[in-house]
């Protein structure tokens, strides 16, 4: 009888040993892992491992930063250093910690600002060549992806922000994008860049986050001047973009807008087409269109709106935007059927398939790009 | 409220043989006819029994013809709009109860509809008769809220001139991710021949941003302009049947416009003649627009 309980257990054992799991990678595998090539399950397992290193600690006593930082800080020289090819590694190591902050489970933000600031100062010392450059344009449209307007512009000197390490400190004291500007002086998506932070200084409920129509911004009656003349600087300072045409197309449709939340219908449709005849990216035609047809429905215009918010749901079909700013135009104008056509096909289509709405990332300027440019990054680090 | 001039001979005939078989007999060949739900009380009881004689009712201060009354004999269809977002409804299993005790409630000729609205919108049941226990997965809460958005989807929508819509929000009534603002709300509601009665949740402070307040005040002000209004929670089950039972004890009235112009905004004023005119409270959409 003694027999039957101990030959279980020593089937158990046997039975857990066969199919336990391999152990679950580390800071250093993952790195292993980008380093070769293999970035989708590195990227896979940044995800597994934000849950795993954040619950070793509790709640209470974790640091921004935290284990996954300390342990990729004390990783990375040892991996690039003393190596033939230390320069690549340099910004493999730069690009792993831009992916992992981009990892949204990595919680609180703080986290991820540091990453990026830590990031920042082993990759500046890599050489100005396009793997760095590659570098830049990722990261500053992570921090824009985050609304991260102080980190990129540089934050108020008086204000008190719990710093993990003196990159962190640096980044915040003079912004990431000084460091970009040094490195590459003539990139104009820097003073693209830059002009996006100050328009999101002039915020009523404030830029990035979730988003609402284009009224949201809109400066209501009664605003004071000091607020308006800050919203007509950073009008000036997009339009003097429209000269380049590297970032004329984007640099008019925030013109387009701005003129949009100052009232003056008539400039921002001109600066909306003209931002269209510039560009074929679609979310970037999309946005225009939406704005055009709600200048359009501000003066009464609603067909006009509604051919407009029809060419916005041509260029990103699904857009939630453009779709409900439709279906009530339609509702407007009577045509109830049509109208609840467009509010079906939008609301029983799968959310989790539906493509990101570009208008509600408006303010986030590149962030809206950042997966593609994270990938860019990598591909120009095989 | 009023049909489109649009709306095609044939959708006007249908119409005309449901009034004929709640009502009294009759043939509408035009459609430029106007349906206007009015609701009358006294102590918030409605009041019953009124004929088109006992209604005053105005069109851009143009006095009218009340031509007929109808009452409980017209089917509804309920549009039942559900904030999933945050804290709004505690128990989903006890509120699916309190839903389907509702839908029980509707007679064979009504129809409900329920939509969900949290970051997204979401049809949990399409407009239907109810034929037995309802199936709601109300699997779609958290995140943000879509009030404005999901209330622009239960309200625009084609009317069915046989028909009556009352449409009932529960909700806090803070919006965070709508793509409509709140200003938008009470001119769509215009646009809509529904009825929008809101059960309003008691909302938590610490979710107020300063968007979210106007977007209560723009509910309210969307409901009162369809001759709906604002009630505070005490029970689902029980606002809403409250709700439900007062709306089919109302009254729609039907006139012809005479003296005024079809087109543009037509504001309307409907009051109760008689002894009761001074205890009644009177409350119909403000307004339609003309084709």
């Amino acid at each position: 009888m003694r027999t039957r309980p101990l030959a279980t257990c020593a089937l158990a054992a046997f039975v857990s040993l066969s199919v336990a799991a391999p152990p679950p990678p580390t800071v250093a595998d993952l790195l292993a892992q980008y380093e070769a090539g293999h970035y989708q399950p590195a990227l896979d397992g940044m995800r597994t491992l934000v849950g795993r290193y954040e619950s070793r600690t509790p709640q209470r006593q974790r640091v921004p930063g935290g284990p996954i930082f300390q342990d990729l800080s004390a990783i990375a020289p040892g991996f690039v250093l003393d190596h033939p090819d230390a320069a690549r590694r340099r910004l493999v190591v730069a690009a792993f910690a831009l992916d992992l902050a981009q990892t949204r489970e990595m919680d609180p933000i703080e986290s991820r600002h540091a990453l990026v600031a830590w990031a920042c100062g082993v990759a500046s010392q890599a050489p100005p060549d396009e793997p760095l450059h590659r570098w830049y344009l990722a990261s500053v449209a992570v921090l824009e992806s985050m609304g991260a307007w102080t980190r990129l512009g540089g934050g108020d000197p008086a204000a008190k922000v719990p710093f993990v390490t003196t990159d962190d400190e640096r980044e915040f004291r003079t912004g990431h994008l000084s460091h970009a500007r040094a490195a590459f002086p003539d990139e104009p998506r820097w003073r693209l860049a830059q002009a996006e932070v100050d328009e999101a200084a002039t915020a009523t409920v404030g830029y990035g986050g979730s988003w609402n129509g284009p009224d949201r911004e809109v400066l209501p009656s009664g605003t004071s001047p000091e607020r308006i003349a800050k919203v007509k600087a950073a009008l000036a300072a997009f339009e003097a973009l429209t000269a380049d045409p590297r970032v004329a197309a984007d640099a008019s449709l925030h013109v387009g807008y701005l003129h949009e939340r100052l009232g003056q219908w008539d400039q921002a449709i001109a600066a909306l087409e003209h931002a269209k005849s510039l560009t074929h990216d679609a979310p970037l035609r999309y946005d225009a269109d939406v704005l055009i047809g709600w200048a359009a429905a501000q003066r009464g215009a609603t067909d006009d709106a509604i051919a407009q918010y029809r060419a916005a749901a041509a260029e990103v079909p699904g857009g939630r935007t453009a779709s409900v700013l439709l279906g009530s135009a339609l509702g407007e104008a009577g045509q109830l059927a049509e109208a609840a056509t467009v509010f079906d096909t939008l609301w029983h289509s799968d959310a989790s398939r539906r493509p990101v709405d570009p208008w509600s990332r408006f303010a986030d300027g590149d962030g809206l790009r950042a997966a593609a440019l994270l990938a860019d990054l990598r591909q120009g680090l095989k | 409220m009023k049909r489109p001039v649009t709306l095609v001979v044939a959708t006007a005939l249908m119409a005309s043989a449901a009034w004929t078989a709640a009502q009294t007999p009759m043939f509408r060949l035009r459609t430029d006819i106007v349906f206007v739900d009015v609701s009358v009380t006294v102590d918030r009881r409605p009041l019953e029994g009124l004929q088109a004689e006992d209604f005053s009712l105005t069109d851009n201060g143009v006095p009218q013809r009340v031509d007929d009354v109808a009452a409980e004999g017209m089917p509804i269809d309920v549009s039942l709009l559900v904030d999933l977002s945050g804290s709004v409804v505690d128990n989903i299993e006890a509120f699916r109860d309190d839903v389907r005790r509702f839908a029980a409630l509707l007679r064979p000729i009504d129809r409900i509809r329920v939509v969900s609205f949290a970051s997204d919108v979401h049809d949990e049941a399409p407009l239907a008769t109810v034929s037995g226990p309802m199936v709601l997965d109300f699997g779609h809460g958290g995140g943000g809220t879509s009030l404005n958005d999901g209330l622009a989807y239960a309200m625009l929508r084609p009317e069915d001139p046989a028909r009556r819509h009352l449409i009932i929000v529960f909700t806090d009534g803070f919006d965070t991710a709508s793509v409509l603002s709140n200003r938008r709300i009470p001119d769509l509601a215009q646009h809509s021949a529904a009825v929008i009665h809101a059960v309003l949740v008691p909302g938590h402070a610490s979710t107020l941003s300063p968007l979210e307040p106007g977007a209560r005040d723009a509910l309210i002000e969307a409901a009162a302009r369809t001759g709906g209004e604002a009630h505070t929670l005490s029970s689902a089950f029980g606002d809403f049947k409250r709700v439900f039972d007062n709306f089919r004890a109302s009254y729609v009235l039907r006139f012809k416009p005479t003296g005024v112009d079809p087109s543009g905004w037509h504001a309307l004023t409907v009051t109760v003649r008689g002894p009761r005119a001074g205890s009644a409270v009177v409350r119909a959409r403000r307004g339609y627009f003309g084709g």
